[in-house]
């Protein structure tokens, strides 16, 4: 297990710089921060897709980042990561690419790209940083947005489930993990897992955000945490077909173990008409992901 | 697959090739070394013999079997910046789906090389040969030129990426789909040798570690397109310095324009392998006393302004016979000779899906033009 002294003693510095553009108490910001920490001993080179990171890096000339960034048009990032690895690949250059893009440019108009370089195996750390909507343009609804959430698309709430992105990867037969800015130690031990395997991996970061989720942006990690212990979001590790529960989630597998959901739903404004049936179902949806990880044990 | 015999490139000799076979040709002696295929008529055995030629510097060449043109162009964006030399060809609605990522190139200036084997674009269906899916490339800062023939195609091949990587730009060659994509001549193939003293290594910038195509906001961005208009504009004198350096080297000359009559009254203007018989549409009236030229745009951007001026000065009419297909006033090359030359400028549309361009098209059209009309040849 790495602990914090483990981290500091490898730089107090940051590596994703402070007083960058994002929103206060954004979780793509930390996830960038952690990423950018995990990584910090190695040269790797971050494709980043039209997203809120586009932004937050900061404009030209300014930037963010301590480490290198390819800005890319929106379909095309892990695309842009196949050419760019198989580059380095020629070059016998010893960099990592990674690609760090939203849930739209990822499990929507990236998905076919995305399947196509996971099926190639090519060889890089792909990671969803998953906000559920389309935040950068203003809170539109993604297929990673959760069933019943407001949106500026979905006024009375969407009325489909989460498109399930994590068992569609698994049958890719790659390396999927999924991470939470409330647990960065377990998210650090995933990167640098993911980044050490060759061939493609996949990493699914849950990403709250204040604006679109409509929450008090001090409440970030307290929301990220109680995803997690009410099992909406939970933390696993697929690999050679076979699915570990992460630690942090090890306490949830029974749903009598579990946060209330509505302690979770009730600190968003995105979920402030859910009704009592609404949070059934949801309740279900959680079971019946449980359901589903536990026939990969 | 590509008889052994014709895989010894140690010697220069003359070898049977399709057009599709030259430009793959071209590409290995290129050493380009980053491969993006997917696959699309009249293109297809581009990369079907890229993926052979591929197999003899197996360490050395990564082909990519991509599953989009869009994720071709993408990962060509990619290769391209981590140093590889990168090499894609595609057509028609393959050109069309990677219309985002063409202008991504063009902006970032990678020195990518593309070609691009003519096709319709639907609807309707058609695979035939037409211009229009590389006209609609006109503006995104590629360089590009259109070869006539399976030769021509070949040696534009290490021209482009020379040019590609002095100018920082990228660059695209057309070739007539069928016309010249399936067409057998014989062709003479430098050296691996003579195309190495030519085209040398890429020049390999590391970016450890930079932001590259980050938001730039309204107080540089204007600033930001001017000087790569400029350059864009500028790298028309390295394409001729490159072009009399491949001349020198290899004995074959190119330029930006090719020209047969060019001082009569009447010039007619191609583009690709309806030059021959715009020459013998040429002839023809020139005996009939009508006194017609031919002149062929090899080179389509940087647009030879210059050199079309110089070569029209005394021409009454200029006879311009597109096969694509354009919804605005005029023909796309018709509209930017318009612009200089004005109104002797004739403008015709034909050989649209396929439809054969013969000497008694080019011979209809300039009897039309001199009869001051402008149009189509049905």
């Amino acid at each position: 297990m790495i602990t914090i002294k483990d981290i500091l003693k490898e730089g107090k510095d940051e590596v994703w710089l402070p007083g960058n553009l994002s929103c206060p108490g954004c979780g793509a910001s930390l996830g960038l921060r952690y990423l950018a920490r995990a990584l910090r001993n190695e040269e790797f080179y971050v494709v980043i897709p039209a997203s809120c990171s586009s932004v937050i890096q900061g404009y030209w000339p300014n930037s963010a980042a301590k480490f290198s960034v390819i800005n890319c048009a929106f379909a095309s990032s892990a695309s842009v990561a196949t050419g760019l690895s198989r580059a380095f690949k020629l070059r016998n250059k010893k960099a990592k690419v990674v690609v760090w893009a939203g849930d739209g440019g990822t499990a929507d108009i990236g998905f076919a790209t995305l399947s196509g370089a996971a099926e190639r195996n090519e060889d890089f750390l792909y990671i969803m940083y998953d906000n559920e909507a389309y935040m950068n343009t203003g809170i539109q609804r993604s297929s990673q947005t959760p069933y019943k959430a407001i949106t500026t698309t979905t006024p009375l709430g969407k009325r489909e489930e989460k498109k399930d992105l994590d068992l569609i990867m698994m049958t890719h037969g790659v390396y999927v993990a999924t991470a939470s800015p409330a647990f960065p130690l377990d998210f650090f031990e995933k990167v640098r897992k993911a980044i050490s395997l060759p061939g493609f991996k996949f990493i699914h970061f849950f990403s709250p955000c204040p604006p679109g989720w409509r929450y008090p942006s001090e409440k970030t990690i307290e929301i990220a945490r109680l995803a997690v212990q009410t099992s909406f979001f939970i933390l696993f590790e697929f690999e050679n077909g076979k699915v570990k529960i992460s630690q942090p989630s090890l306490a949830y597998r029974e749903e009598k173990n579990r946060k209330p959901l509505e302690e979770y739903l009730k600190l968003q404004g995105r979920f402030k008409d859910i009704s009592e049936e609404d949070v059934k179902r949801m309740k279900e949806w959680i079971n019946q992901k449980w359901k589903t990880l536990e026939k990969f044990e | 697959m590509i008889p052994e015999k014709f895989l010894d490139f140690s010697k220069r000799g003359k070898v049977p090739l399709t057009g599709s076979r030259a430009i793959a040709f071209g590409v290995f002696l290129s050493r380009a070394n980053f491969i993006a295929a997917y696959p699309i008529t009249p293109q297809t055995e581009i990369v079907e013999d890229l993926s052979q030629l591929a197999t003899l510097r197996e360490k050395e060449m990564e082909f990519m079997k991509v599953e989009s043109e869009h994720s071709a162009m993408s990962s060509c964006i990619g290769a391209a910046i981590g140093g590889a030399r990168a090499f894609t060809a595609t057509a028609s609605q393959g050109i069309e789906y990677m219309h985002e990522v063409v202008y991504w190139a063009g902006g970032a200036r990678l020195p990518i090389v593309m070609a691009v084997a003519t096709r319709v674009i639907a609807p309707p269906w058609s695979i035939q040969n037409e211009h229009t899916d590389f006209m609609l490339q006109l503006d995104n800062s590629w360089i590009q030129f259109f070869a006539k023939d399976p030769q021509e195609a070949l040696d534009t091949i290490p021209i482009a990426y020379r040019v590609a990587e002095e100018a920082n730009f990228p660059a695209m060659v057309g070739i007539d789909g069928y016309l010249t994509t399936h067409f057998t001549t014989n062709v003479d193939v430098p050296s691996q040798e003579e195309i190495d003293s030519f085209l040398p290594k890429k020049q390999i910038k590391d970016f450890w570690p930079r932001t590259l195509y980050a938001v730039v906001d309204e107080r540089y961005f204007n600033e930001h397109r001017y000087k790569q208009y400029k350059a864009f504009l500028a790298s028309s004198k390295i394409i001729e310095k490159v072009e009399k350096e491949y001349s020198k080297k290899i004995g074959r000359s190119y330029s930006a324009i090719e020209k047969f009559n060019e001082d009569s009254k009447n010039l007619i203007l191609v583009i690709g392998a309806s030059f021959g018989e715009a020459q013998l549409a040429a002839e023809e009236l020139t005996k009939e006393g009508i006194k017609t030229g031919a002149i062929r745009l090899r080179r389509l951007r940087p647009f030879p302004e210059d050199e079309i001026k110089k070569v029209s000065k005394d021409a009454e009419k200029i006879i311009v016979v597109e096969r694509s297909f354009a919804t605005g006033s005029f023909g796309f090359i018709a509209r930017e000779l318009r612009a200089i030359l004005g109104e002797k400028v004739k403008s015709f549309t034909t050989g649209l899906g396929g439809k054969d361009i013969t000497k008694e098209t080019f011979k209809k059209a300039v009897k039309l033009a001199t009869k001051n009309e402008r149009g189509w040849i049905l």
